[in-house]
């Protein structure tokens, strides 16, 4: 699912990655723990596109990262889904339309798209909030809208970027819950946090650990 | 072509998203088009009294007293035929004679004169010139009209054509730098106002960004909305425009002036629509084209 060989990055002279290498398989779910600044957030913003790779090689879900064209890279966003600390919900916007959207871009019919997001929501507990605000949820709904949309298209593999970061000790709990059940239908999960208390929460989970952007797989 | 239909709806749906913002920005394009074709009407209007009062010629004709009065007559006929001749007033002998005694008051009479009336047949015709070929339509028209059978002098003010040849080129070098400053500081105007209501969608655009929205996607309903804002912009302001010049109609329409404010030629609208929706989806394009 993920190859990841010789990987450099730097913001000009500082080099947040220095020649990471770690392969990860189908299925598997993976914690990249680390400190603030380590450049967990760097390497799955590489990993989903965000940034272009400087130095290195990179291989995500089928796709050459270093030999990624701007046709390419909406077809990567839809085999590869990300979720954020800060939920990057649309506030303005109901918590359907919210799920929904992924689905619109794809060009998916109506009809399905409203089954397919209301299976969604209603496997997060989310089927009496369909026409609500996302600005009128709270931070722990948000980031299950957030995780919706990130689920609703099927990915093959979900990208996680602290997204406990903003939460308490019990729905970060609930939430790893939540993605342990789609890793068990056979999602790949990065999840990234500096939060080590939560390792020991997901017993299948393989742990790369993240220090001054150098790798070690513990 | 079902995908464009689908993405232009999708930007007709964007435009009552935030519809306060929207709103927001089509009046405050529609106040900057609409000062900006309040001046394009009053340079209108300048041009066209300007070619009304100086762009008209006379010549007075002379023709041989001795050419038989047939074929003077003939030849006026043929003169009124002329293209840019706007009128054409003829004087036989008598008539002539007459109008000079009208002129005197009839104070001193004239009859005595008719058996060895000394005035020619003479014809008074005004020509309406081209602008920008002003001078050379004088030229034109007196070597024409010098060689017609019988006619023995051409008479004409060589001042007014040059005159009107140089309030129209005050107009052009005056007015239309100025005018194409003016042009470019409304479409900066304009730009910028589009490129800060797109600040609102940043958030929106992001999010399409991350879950695969293609360019195309992202861009087409973005870019459609602004061009149907700067053509209901423009409507608007045209609206406000022609009420305006209802409003003011007859207000130079009074002795004696007798200005009548005349409307934009379709010519002027069109390119007016045409400049508007290009500056607002080039504006509206600079500001989404990372997305």
């Amino acid at each position: 699912m993920i190859t990841v060989k010789h990987l450099s990055f730097s913001f000009g002279t500082n080099w947040v990655l220095k020649d990471i290498n770690f392969h990860i398989k189908g299925g598997e779910f993976i914690f990249l723990s680390g400190p603030s600044g380590a450049g967990k957030s760097t390497l799955l913003r590489i990993l989903h596109g965000a940034i272009p790779l400087q130095r290195g090689h990179g291989y995500v879900a089928g796709f050459d990262l270093s030999k990624l064209s701007s046709r390419q890279l909406p077809r990567l966003r839809r085999a590869v889904s990300v979720v954020f600390q800060d939920f990057k919900v649309l506030s303005e916007q109901s918590v359907r339309d919210n799920v929904a959207l992924p689905l619109k871009v794809m060009g998916v019919a109506k009809d399905k798209i409203d089954r397919r997001v209301g299976a969604v929501l209603r496997g997060l507990n989310m089927d009496n909030k369909f026409d609500l605000l996302c600005k009128e949820l709270s931070g722990g709904e948000q980031q299950r809208v957030a995780i919706a949309r990130a689920i609703v298209i099927k990915p093959k593999l979900l990208l996680a970027d602290e997204p406990t970061g903003n939460l308490d000790e019990e729905l970060s709990l609930r939430l790893l819950e939540i993605f342990q059940q789609f890793n068990k239908h056979g999602t790949t999960i990065l999840l990234a946090s500096h939060n080590r208390r939560l390792l020991p929460k997901v017993e299948q989970a393989r742990v790369l650990g993240l220090k001054n952007g150098v790798l070690a797989t513990e | 072509m079902f995908i464009i239909l689908r993405l232009c709806r999708q930007g007709l749906r964007e435009l009552r998203v935030n519809i306060c913002s929207q709103v927001m920005t089509l009046v405050a394009v529609t106040l900057i088009v609409f000062l900006g074709a309040m001046f394009i009407l009053l340079m209108h209007n300048i041009k066209i009294q300007l070619y009304e009062d100086q762009g008209d010629i006379s010549f007075e004709l002379y023709w041989d007293k001795t050419l038989k009065e047939s074929e003077i007559k003939r030849q006026w006929q043929m003169i009124k035929q002329f293209p840019s001749v706007s009128s054409i007033t003829t004087y036989t002998p008598n008539k002539a004679l007459k109008a000079l005694s009208k002129t005197l008051h009839e104070s001193v009479s004239l009859d005595w004169l008719k058996s060895s009336n000394p005035l020619p047949p003479t014809a008074v015709v005004t020509v309406k010139l081209t602008p920008h070929a002003a001078k050379k339509m004088v030229q034109e028209y007196k070597s024409r009209f010098e060689g017609m059978k019988g006619v023995k002098k051409v008479h004409f003010n060589p001042l007014h054509a040059q005159s009107t040849s140089s309030w129209i080129s005050i107009l052009h070098r005056l007015v239309w730098p100025f005018t194409v400053v003016l042009a470019f500081i409304i479409g900066l105007v304009i730009g910028n106002t589009f490129k800060l209501s797109h600040l609102s969608k940043r958030e929106e655009l992001e999010v399409l960004k991350l879950v695969g929205a293609s360019r195309w996607y992202i861009q087409f309903p973005v870019l459609f909305g602004a061009g149907i804002q700067a053509i209901l912009s423009t409507f608007f302001a045209l609206l406000l425009l022609k009420l305006t010049q209802i409003i003011f109609l007859d207000l130079l329409n009074v002795p004696p002036i007798w200005i009548e404010i005349e409307f934009l030629t379709f010519e002027q609208i069109a390119y007016m629509v045409g400049l508007l929706t290009f500056v607002s989806i080039f504006s509206s394009w600079l500001a989404i084209r990372n997305y």
